[in-house]
């Protein structure tokens, strides 16, 4: 069978010169054959999807006011496999928002942005930009009634900033404020201008990429011998692997739950429902509910939520030390961790308590006892750990075990709130406490 | 049972998980036309299962370990 099959790769490595590849690109250290190391090839992949799909659902698609929604209608309810591409499409930009979450915090917490991969971060943050520029020009597109109302207050926001500054911004969203202009210019956004620029930041990426290759475990060297594959065949297999069950899978979801589409906006029908945004903007939505935040204040919230992705952009400038194991670096760890949780848990909130103010004091106690928690399970955990850290064994699954203890106390906190929430938390957190001390005996008597 | 013969079972199995997803293919799209539900329902489950089966022939193959040059 072998002698078969390898006549067949050598006639095609022949005709089509396949091997070249190999000359130009790195081989692939073996120890990254794990789905894990593959995250960014998964996105690349749902990328090419959303163009494939985008492409076809522009030959049915209207760009305006009085066409939009029902040429939606039509892919969704008459045209045939229009549900499955419509809806496979918007599965697939939430799998890349979720996977592009995944990915960034994955390579966070592996340390991965350290020297010589920050710029390999800077370019990542700004493709998760450009990403949520996607979710929100598209989002609008349908035309529904939940759709406009939410686009339509987010773009109202900008109104509490001084004119000079976001009066060029909002003029270039919406044109002359008509129906028509606005959609039409996200509709021009979202089909050309941001996938230009996703290619080009993209291709910037994968050229660092190519430059410094995949951050070796931590705990290994730049400039160890490891066993490594070439990109032809093997790589490039191994990518198709991954993306024939990212896809396939994606399909039979979007064929078993497909997605419906929400009436047509007018504006009687807007002011009978609450706007919201998509689900990966409710953790923004939620921060801009607090009472504190109320009327003109919210330019505030902004600036926060501005600040917060400065400070993300940022993240290779302020954690310069070389260290990479969580050990070694376990204020930003654990700073890391509260971010992720607090995102997860303002998520949730927000998709729980719809159009609600949300009173300040209790959205610091929230957000401090995820804090408490956290903090004194990756204490926990990072304590018995730092001895070991010195020869690498320190592991950001830490990470993960603290994520989920941490997630489970912050969900039960918030289920217990009215009923003696200060006790729940200060019970939780010397549960998880006590399980993260336990987990680590446990692993050093292994050893 | 030896490798190669686990491996060839394998890749018989997955090519027959194709066959068999080209054919729901087919049933379905000729239902679809009508806006049958239920083969809206299955044509992307059909479409979906090939793929994964043809990933499965790629995990196969790459156990072979003819894919590492």
């Amino acid at each position: 069978m072998d002698s078969a099959i390898e006549r067949i790769q050598k006639w095609i490595e022949e005709r089509f010169g396949t091997k070249a590849v190999d000359r130009i690109l790195r081989p692939i250290p073996n120890f990254s054959f794990r789905p894990d190391y593959w995250t960014g090839a998964i996105l690349v992949t749902g990328f090419i999807m959303q163009g494939l799909t985008g492409f076809l659902l522009l030959l049915y698609y209207v760009p305006t006011p009085d066409q939009a929604w029902a040429s939606t209608h039509y892919i969704v309810s008459s045209l045939p496999y229009g549900n499955l591409l419509l809806t496979f499409h918007l599965y697939d930009a939430y799998a890349i928002i979720l996977i592009t979450f995944l990915h960034m915090f994955r390579h966070f917490f592996v340390g991965a942005y350290k020297k010589p991969r920050e710029a390999m971060w800077f370019y990542g943050v700004i493709l998760g930009l450009i990403t949520l520029g996607f979710g929100f020009t598209g989002y609008l597109l349908p035309w529904t009634v939940i759709s406009k109302s939410a686009t339509d207050v987010g773009i109202g926001m900008l109104n509490y900033f001084p004119l000079w500054l976001t009066g060029p911004v909002k003029s270039f969203l919406v044109g002359n404020g008509t129906d028509a202009a606005e959609l039409t210019r996200f509709f021009a956004l979202h089909v050309i201008l941001l996938p230009l620029l996703l290619a080009l930041v993209l291709f910037l990426k994968l050229y660092t990429f190519e430059v410094h290759g995949i951050a070796p475990p931590l705990g290994h060297s730049e400039n160890e011998e490891v066993k490594k594959t070439s990109w032809m065949p093997g790589g490039i297999l191994y990518i198709l692997m991954l993306a024939m069950f990212y896809i396939g899978g994606l399909l039979i979801i979007s064929s078993v739950f497909p997605a419906t589409l929400p009436p047509e906006y007018s504006v009687q029908a807007a002011m009978s429902v609450t706007p919201e945004p998509d689900w990966y903007f409710l953790w923004i939505y939620q921060i801009l509910k607090l009472s504190i935040f109320g009327g003109p204040n919210i330019v505030y919230a902004l600036i926060l939520v501005g600040l917060l992705f400065l400070i993300l952009f940022l993240v290779p400038l302020i954690d310069m030390k070389e260290g990479r194991s969580p050990s070694e670096r376990p204020l930003i760890f654990t700073l890391g961790m509260i971010v992720v949780t607090s995102i997860m848990f303002l998520t949730v909130w927000a998709y729980l308590t719809p159009g609600q103010t949300i009173p300040f004091y209790q959205a610091v106690i929230y957000i401090g006892g995820i804090a408490l928690i956290e903090a004194l399970a990756a204490y926990a955990a990072l304590r018995r750990h730092r001895s070991s850290a010195a020869s690498g064994k320190a592991h950001p699954s830490i990470a993960m075990a603290v994520l989920v203890t941490s997630v489970i106390g912050a969900s039960a906190s918030l289920l217990l709130f009215e009923k003696g929430y200060l006790i729940s938390v200060l019970l939780i957190a010397g549960f998880i406490y006590a399980a993260m001390t336990s987990i680590s005996k446990i692993e050093r008597l292994r050893k | 049972m030896k490798r190669v013969q686990l491996l060839l079972v394998g890749l018989f199995m997955t090519l027959l998980g194709e066959l068999l997803s080209i054919a729901g293919i087919y049933l379905s799209s000729q239902l679809i036309i009508n806006n049958d539900p239920l083969a809206r329902l299955l044509s992307g489950v059909f479409i979906g299962l090939l793929l994964i089966s043809f990933g499965i022939m790629i995990a196969f193959y790459r156990l072979s370990g003819s894919s590492e040059a």
